[in-house]
């Protein structure tokens, strides 16, 4: 493991430590390195700038108050990934509750106006392709380079799905593109 | 041919992965969910009835301290060698259930008298103390909040002093986990021989805190003994 990560690691350890007592200057401390990462994952999870938004928001309340329960047993970020994981996967139950087919919702991120899917409209559209469990995973590894185990952490699976997904999803990717 | 096609696509990668670095970096949040997410902050924080611990950081000049204190006092010190790690969990292990929060305002009183006797311009503290620790601890620190500055004495005379003559290795390690360094003068705390055994910030910060209190030390013992032995 690299020096400069080993340290960001303590960093975030001894923030969320803080975070743990209510303390906002580590919170925003926190927000500061993690709310860009986190918008952007649930941005191309959902397609949905939106939505997104609150998910994002919701992950960042969830850390505020659940902070106390970081064990350090995994990395701060895989943590912070896995909450975010999660908020996300509830919205799209909810989704599926709702009957909100995918149609619709493709439908609805066209009209999004988000500057920084335009730039990248192919990947996206070709990732937007890629089946759900396989385009979580590759999406951790790609964007956040995770690696098989952390993200195995953040799905809450082992190591061998992660490494199978995102086998079949690079397969698909390199199909799509 | 194939394989060709495959070396595309690996750099494709590439450019993708390029793409997507800039791309988070380019990503902002909009800055209402910070708003909102103070807002709610702000409620819980007025709903909360418990305890509360300000914290601070100031430059001394043996380098940076870490304070805090609870409405009853002064807590904790934290020495430029002690990892910041072990302040914040020392808080969390006393103050589960508190919240922290950052304040000169709150600490300045202790800063400044700390500030001042680095500085070698102040002698005796004045400040209310919330003192966290086992009752033995209790004991021990109490009989060294008695050392006067400029004094030394010894493990094995703490222990007569608190009428446990055989708890010499205790009160040494009660002296090591002493919250409030400096203002409980556990440097002024010294081996039968004068010599400097433990430190909690280092042993030397110890020399150096003897020092600024007119001992003079040769080869980490003391040459001139306190008077209290």
């Amino acid at each position: 493991m690299e020096l400069g990560n080993e340290i960001e690691i303590r960093e975030e350890e001894l923030l969320l430590s803080r975070v743990a007592l209510k303390d906002q200057k580590a919170f925003e401390e926190l927000y500061r390195r993690y709310s860009p990462r986190l918008f952007r994952y649930a941005q191309v999870r959902l397609r949905d700038s939106h939505a997104a938004e609150e998910v994002t928001q919701e992950a960042l309340w969830a850390i505020w108050q659940g902070a106390h329960r970081y064990q350090g047993t995994s990395k701060p970020s895989t943590w912070i990934f896995g909450i975010a994981h999660h908020k996300v996967a509830d919205l799209l139950k909810k989704r599926i509750k709702e009957n909100l087919t995918q149609d619709e919702l493709s439908k609805r991120s066209k009209h999004e106006s988000d500057v920084n899917h335009a730039k990248n409209d192919v990947l996206h559209a070709a990732l937007a392709k890629v089946s759900e469990p396989c385009r979580d995973a590759l999406v951790l590894s790609f964007f956040y380079k995770f690696n098989y185990k952390e993200i195995g952490e953040i799905l809450g699976c082992n190591e061998g799905t992660v490494k199978n997904r995102i086998f079949r999803g690079k397969e698909q990717l390199r199909e799509l593109l | 041919m194939p394989e060709q096609k495959k070396e595309l696509n690996m750099n494709e990668m590439t450019k993708i992965e390029e793409e997507i670095k800039r791309e988070i970096a380019a990503t902002r949040l909009p800055s209402e969910v910070w708003k909102r997410l103070e807002q709610r902050m702000i409620k819980e924080d007025q709903a909360f009835k418990g305890e509360r611990i300000y914290y601070t950081t100031s430059k001394t000049e043996v380098g940076r301290i870490l304070v805090a204190s609870s409405a009853e006092g002064l807590c904790r010190v934290a020495l430029p060698s002690e990892d910041d790690r072990a302040f914040w969990n020392w808080l969390r292990r006393r103050f589960a259930t508190g919240r922290v929060q950052e304040s000169a305002e709150k600490n300045s009183q202790s800063v400044e008298e700390l500030r001042a006797y680095f500085a070698g311009e102040l002698h005796e503290f004045d400040l209310k103390l919330d003192l966290r620790a086992t009752p033995f601890q209790v004991d021990v620190l109490h009989e060294i909040a008695r050392i006067p500055f400029g004094e030394t004495v010894t493990y094995s005379h703490i222990a007569k002093s608190i009428g446990k003559p055989i708890a010499r290795l205790a009160v040494g390690a009660a002296t090591g986990s002493n919250p409030i360094p400096i203002v409980i003068p556990c440097h002024r705390v010294v081996g039968a021989d004068g010599r400097m055994v433990g430190y909690g910030g280092g042993i030397p910060l110890k020399e150096w805190l003897l020092h600024l209190e007119g001992h003079a030390i040769e080869d980490h013992k003391l040459v001139e003994r306190g008077l209290f032995d």
